[in-house]
């Protein structure tokens, strides 16, 4: 019986298990946050607990008939997860990932049915959501405090910056950009993908004979936060 | 599965040759250690990991989910009672594989070993594709999803509809009449002794169709150790197709830009080929993204105002069908031939679909 039990499975065994750890770990530690939309985690975690006992259970199992790239590529994904830090989706890929200025509102109005009547709380998909479908021009004058990462390009006048965060339906491969234009004193300080608190005052501008949004106020460093994405 | 010595040293060589770019790959995006002049390279490719593992853990409880689909079939659909449910027609057995998902709730993830068990099984080929093809689309999940995204009963009609006329289609032009074995990948075609040889198991197929036989087995202990084995070797086996798609569809949404294609289209300078344009550029958009049916639906409304319906409409129903993890996936069922022919038959309809789609939408 033993010798059946060592040696072939047990990289299969541990590769399992392994996975279902950094399932579980990932699922329990909030670390999923950078991934996928959090009604998830029950189902990873659930996962992960299953992944643990299949590999415990494999060792009881004769050999497997596995070929070398069926244990090399999930071997792969743990040497990724271990190594690479986890880099939430940023300032790269926002032209890749912006928002479609044309016709997005559908999806705008799945995201964001309703909104409180204090501005203050509202975040990048608020404020999106609200320039989109009440009209930016019923928005000016309006406080604006809201978190993201600074984003840059060739438009922006001096002491301009975008502030982005993404919106994420699903897991990160869905994530869309959205961005505010931001112009406080300093701004061109602050290095693209620092995250800051924008506080200020809703406006609209006049940019190349076109009335901009922008929020006119200050921007204040703050740390990544846990959950980087915004999930509605 | 089996490994011939020649392969398996070619194999060997192209790994020796992969392995200091990955292992190059790696440091840079580890970020240890990196010049400051790489620097960007290194987050490039940090981000890239990111959009990878948020596919994988996405994805990954959906492939165990098939597999336990897999494994129930194994266990419970015995070649006669299947043959009696579907029978062996070509066309019957096309339309009710594309129906299959009504019962089998699995996305394109667990769509494919299901289809694979099912063919052991002796299903007609055609219900395999067809399966395969509309499992993805044709299920309460999705169909739910689709709903409540577009908030229109007539989308999630329209694109459930499309997916099995094209399914049948696809799968009676691909599967009949024509010999399983030129058909099928060898991992696929019945008797499959292929895995219990391997196990030194004396359990195969055969135990399963005399299921009474099976329940008085002197040694229950057998079903499921042998059950469990053909499930890890089917999971490690799924895995790297979805590892390898989900990598290429992350790298492809690293440094291929979304808003590239989809300014194609934006700029109405296409003129004509403006409607044609819109649904090769959506379809297109679909394989790219490989992301689950589950939740594509959402992705799909962002494009409505830039797309003309029926491009949208084409995404809908041709991403599930046909993207990166399951095209590798498929290689695991059918014969290369078949699947182009599978890949090929799916465009060319859900073209058409979307352009009928943008006919009538007009």
């Amino acid at each position: 019986m033993l010798r059946r039990l060592y040696p072939r499975n047990l990289p299969a065994s541990a590769i399992v298990g392994t996975l279902g750890i950094m399932f579980v770990l990932k699922a329990l530690s909030g670390g999923l946050a950078l991934y996928i939309h959090p009604r998830y985690t029950t189902l990873v975690l659930i996962c992960g607990l299953l992944l643990v006992v299949a590999g415990l259970l494999l060792l009881a199992l004769p050999p497997l008939p596995l070929s070398g790239p069926m244990l090399v590529l999930p071997a792969i994904v743990l040497v990724l997860a271990l190594l690479v830090p986890a880099r939430p989706l940023g300032a790269n890929l926002v032209p890749n990932k912006g928002l479609a200025p044309g016709g997005s509102n559908a999806l705008i109005a799945r995201w964001q049915a309703e909104r409180p009547s204090d501005t203050r709380v509202w975040t990048l998909l608020e404020w999106t959501a609200a320039i989109r479908q009440q009209g930016a021009a019923s928005l000016v004058g309006k406080p604006v405090s809201l978190k993201g990462f600074i984003y840059r390009d060739e438009t922006l006048g001096p002491d301009e910056v975008y502030v982005a965060r993404y919106v994420v339906t699903c897991c990160t491969a869905d994530g869309t950009a959205l961005s505010l234009r931001v112009k406080a004193p300093g701004a061109a300080s602050f290095s693209t993908d620092q995250w800051v608190q924008v506080d200020g005052v809703f406006a609209l501008v006049e940019i190349d004979g076109q009335q901009i949004p922008r929020v006119d106020g200050t921007l204040t460093p703050i740390e990544t936060p846990r959950s980087p994405y915004l999930y509605p | 599965m089996t490994t011939i010595p020649s392969a398996s040293a070619a194999r060997r060589r192209f790994g020796l040759f992969l392995a200091p770019v990955v292992l190059l790959l790696l440091w840079l995006a580890s970020g240890a250690f990196v010049p400051s002049r790489l620097g960007q390279r290194s987050m490039q490719l940090q981000g890239l990991v990111t959009t990878f593992l948020g596919i994988f853990i996405e994805a990954l409880p959906f492939l165990l989910a098939g597999v336990a689909a897999s494994i129930a079939i194994q266990r419970w659909v015995t070649s006669d009672l299947l043959s009696k449910i579907v029978g062996r027609s070509s066309i019957g057995g096309a339309v009710r594989g594309s129906l299959l998902g009504l019962l089998f709730p699995v996305c394109e993830c667990g769509a494919i070993p299901a289809s694979r068990r099912l063919l052991r099984k002796g299903a007609p080929v055609p219900l395999g594709i067809a399966f395969a093809l509309a499992a993805p689309v044709v299920n309460p999940i999705v169909l739910l999803s689709t709903m409540v995204a577009f908030d229109d009963w007539r989308w999630a009609a329209g694109r459930v509809g499309l997916t099995i006329l094209i399914a049948v289609l696809v799968a009676l032009i691909v599967g009949a009449g024509i010999r399983r074995e030129s058909l099928l990948a060898p991992a696929a075609l019945l008797p499959s002794q292929g895995d219990d040889e391997h196990n030194g198991e004396q359990h195969d197929d055969h135990g399963h169709v005399h299921d009474s036989q099976c329940r008085h087995s002197p040694a229950p202990a057998n079903s499921w150790r042998s059950l469990l084995a053909q499930g890890a070797v089917e999971f490690f086996e799924m895995s790297q197709y979805l590892i390898l798609g989900g990598l290429l569809a992350a790298t492809m949404q690293t440094f291929l830009p979304q808003s590239l294609l989809l300014n194609l289209t934006a700029e109405g300078s296409l003129g004509l080929f403006g409607p044609l344009a819109g649904v090769l550029v959506l379809m297109a958009v679909a394989v790219l993204l490989s992301v689950c049916s589950t939740i594509d639906a959402f992705l799909a409304l962002a494009f409505l105002g830039l797309f003309h319906p029926g491009a949208v409409m084409a995404f809908l129903v041709f991403g599930p069908m046909i993207d990166i993890k399951s095209t590798l996936m498929l290689t695991s069922t059918f014969r290369k031939g078949a699947i182009v022919a599978m890949v090929v038959l799916a465009a060319q309809f859900s073209l058409l679909a979307g352009l009928a789609v943008y006919v009538l939408m007009r």
